[in-house]
């Protein structure tokens, strides 16, 4: 248990931070360059998965709680908008048959 | 040890990208679990034990179910296409997204500069966590510490967030309500 | 504090009054909670209460922009009488949405912890993308929803990823203990400055993450558009300066430069684009975008009563976009759209709302005698106070281009004749709303030390 819990300590937190953020890049990719409101949603989802990390990880070496916490609201917050942006894209899918957002170009400038 | 840390975060940026640029929906949203269930592991080295199985509850369990059921509303050809082994596979950037990718990578590349110019063993706050022996071990009974937290000092966060749950709920109603009901 | 609470359990009061379908009091309790919500926060004033260990902070500026947000919730529910009903026959939900925003800008404006910044921002956000899409059937309002959406969940995304880095660099997401950690030279503190603007410019809509903004309120119905250009503005406006004065004062000197960008193309693009506008909804849109720009200017002056210039611009703001945006609405419904050629011999029709959509837009263009015109005029001064001479060169040039399409729906009304127009019905609560807001105007416009010295 001791030998396992000084493994684990001994990765050292940029690593975490340098995972994290490619994730993060990673997300902001699939938004830009995604045309399917599901893959949007998706990667919006993988942008705050990396955030949790960040604040995991910033929180274990802190010794205070707070981050993980904070990783808590997140979660919940994230669920609940997911189930939200779900519906939007249900209902939009009722009206015109198509999750891609090119096909509604009705308003523009 | 370590090396399944950084399997897991392979993983983990693998299927990430597969999630972008697939062009296959129900494969992202596999792949997008994994995702999910390859973060649930890194939680763990970051001794966010309880984080990791509410990550696993919450995301795994919860939100990959709720996008599988928003792709079998939506999508009716799509199962029709894997039944018959059609689907079209990842395909790379189209022309129009470059300027976007460079942008994000540019992002990336100032971000990572911040992040090598930060000095991490030397930060303050790092050792003064030391100094008071403010320090996760691992020994410690996280979910007390986390549930202690949630009650006392993030109390008012944890009781505006049920506001936020009921608006979502109810927007969430409204707009997923048949067409009959109106 | 009481004021949230009230907001809130005012929006599952108003949700059972719907389950129980007594339609007719959702509006009488509604009126009458925000009114006590209000009297409540004004109760406040002066205490400087810190809530849940320093959750949230009733400090007199958290109490002066509640109550600005919660009087206008109140004018703008004075004109949703008959509004909803049109749109569906659940019109409780709209009511419990616009509650939800509410309390979501209350927290917004009170937070003294980056949690709360964050929640107070979500319930916000989610209420209106629901509400942008209330119009089910409506393809431009689910687009309108759609957008607003992802954008919106883009921009979260930014902003947790600033909030991230700041706990990383300060170990702490207390403002106080923020900016007193010391941390500002830190890389990592700068980044998740950055980002935590991004995020912020995305929902107060400042280029160049604008784009959403006239799609988003075109799409939307009439008076969620209106609640969008106000109580929202206002509401995020007030976060962005809340968290750059309490927790990133002492490290302007590297920020003031990124806000100073910001705010030159977001004049830029608003006005310039406004220009080229034949539809009011869509103008007024654009000019929502502008106006962003010069609420930057205060917050470049950060500090230096930047709090009470940007107070003075919010409340000269959402009243004129109360007034400008409630006439849009009887007009589009009166000649069936928007187009600037709708407003053709309204001065004959209906002086009464000529005159006061010529006072409105005066205002937002910012003319002597109204309101708007002090607006400016202290955005102004605090820049340049801190030096911005050249900023506010480039603001006065834009406000000159405002007063250029702004005053295309005034010639439309008073120079243009439309051989068929009839007189628009008023309903007494419009006649009611636009009154006071009329009188509004000129009030602040004429003594605007009522609302200049408040904070």
């Amino acid at each position: 248990m001791e030998d396992t819990l000084q493994t684990i300590q001994s990765i050292p937190l940029e690593h975490y931070i340098w995972f994290s953020t490619a994730l993060f890049i990673v997300g902001v990719i699939g938004v830009l360059t995604r045309r399917n409101a599901i893959i949007i949603l998706m990667s919006v989802e993988l942008m705050l998965n990396a955030v949790n990390l960040l604040l995991a990880a910033f929180s274990v070496h802190h010794g205070d709680p707070s981050g993980q916490v904070f990783v808590f609201f997140i979660m919940a917050v994230a669920a609940a908008e997911v189930a939200v942006g779900l519906a939007i894209i249900v209902m939009i899918y009722r009206n015109t048959g198509s999750v891609d957002i090119d096909i509604m170009n009705k308003l523009k400038w | 040890m370590t090396a399944i840390f950084y399997i897991l975060a392979g993983i983990m940026l693998a299927a990430a990208c597969y999630v972008a640029v697939s062009r296959d929906i129900a494969r992202a949203v596999f792949c997008f679990f994994g995702v999910l269930f390859a973060m649930a592991g890194l939680y763990i080295f970051a001794l966010a034990d309880f984080v990791a199985v509410t990550q696993i509850l919450v995301y795994a369990g919860g939100v990959v179910v709720l996008m599988i059921f928003a792709l079998m509303l939506t999508d009716k050809q799509l199962l029709e296409n894997i039944r018959r082994g059609e689907s079209s596979g990842p395909r790379l950037f189209r022309a129009r997204a470059l300027p976007s990718i460079l942008l994000a990578l540019a992002v990336f590349a100032v971000l990572l500069q911040v992040i090598t110019a930060v000095d991490w063993g030397n930060m303050a706050w790092r050792h003064e966590a030391v100094a008071a022996g403010n320090r996760i071990t691992g020994h410690e009974n996280m979910v007390e510490n986390v549930g202690v937290n949630l009650m006392t000092r993030y109390l008012l966060p944890f009781e505006v967030i049920s506001v936020f749950l009921l608006a979502a709920l109810i927007g969430a109603a409204y707009l997923a309500r048949g067409r009959t009901n109106n | 504090m009481t004021s949230l609470i009230i907001v809130s359990v005012l929006a599952v009061a108003v949700l059972y009054l719907g389950l129980f379908k007594y339609k007719t009091a959702l509006l009488p309790v509604s009126v009458t909670g925000l009114l006590a919500a209000a009297a409540m926060a004004a109760m406040d004033w002066d205490l400087e209460k810190m809530y849940f260990s320093e959750m949230m902070l009733f400090d007199n500026y958290a109490v002066a922009f509640s109550i600005l947000l919660i009087l206008t919730t109140l004018l703008i529910f004075g004109l949703s009488r008959n509004y909803f009903e049109k749109i569906s026959n659940n019109v409780a939900e709209y009511y419990a949405l616009m509650l939800f925003a509410l309390a979501g800008g209350v927290v917004m404006v009170s937070f003294h912890n980056l949690a709360m910044l964050f929640i107070g921002i979500e319930i916000l956000s989610i209420s209106l993308y629901v509400l942008a899409g209330i119009r089910r059937k409506d393809p431009a309002s689910n687009e309108a929803s759609l957008k607003y959406f992802l954008m919106g969940a883009f921009a979260t995304g930014f902003l947790l990823f600033g909030t991230a880095l700041i706990y990383g660099a300060t170990g702490s997401f207390n403002l106080a203990a923020i900016a007193s950690s010391g941390a500002f030279e830190s890389a990592l503190f700068r980044a998740g400055v950055l980002l935590m603007m991004v995020g912020l410019s995305f929902k107060v809509s400042v280029a160049p993450f604008h784009t959403w903004t006239p799609d988003v309120y075109e799409g939307s119905p009439g008076l969620i558009a209106m609640f969008m250009a106000t109580v929202v503005k206002t509401a995020g406006f007030a976060a962005f300066l809340r968290l750059f004065l309490m927790a990133f004062a002492e490290a302007s000197a590297f920020w003031a430069i990124t806000v100073a960008i910001l705010c030159i193309l977001t004049l830029f693009a608003g006005n310039i684009t406004a220009v080229f506008q034949d539809r009011f909804k869509r103008l007024l849109a654009w000019s929502s975008v502008s106006h962003a720009g010069y609420l930057l200017l205060a917050i470049l002056a950060v500090g230096f009563s930047a709090s009470s210039a940007v107070l003075v611009y919010t409340i000269a703001y959402s009243l004129a976009s109360v007034a400008a945006f409630g006439i849009m609405i009887l007009v589009s419904r009166a000649r069936g759209n928007d187009h600037l050629d709708s407003f053709n011999g309204l001065a004959r029709t209906n002086p009464f709302l000529a005159f006061t959509l010529t006072l409105a837009v005066c205002s937002l263009a910012g003319i002597p005698l109204t309101a708007g015109f002090f607006g400016k005029f202290y955005v102004f001064k605090v820049a340049l106070a801190q030096g911005y001479t050249w900023l506010v060169v480039l603001a006065v040039i834009n406000a000159m281009i405002g007063i250029y399409y702004y005053f295309k729906v005034i010639i439309a009304m008073y120079m243009k004749e439309n051989a068929n127009a009839v007189a628009i019905q008023l309903n007494p609560g419009f006649r009611l709303v636009l009154s006071i807001v009329v009188f509004l105007i000129f009030l602040f416009g004429i003594f605007p030390g009522l609302i200049a010295n408040i904070l």
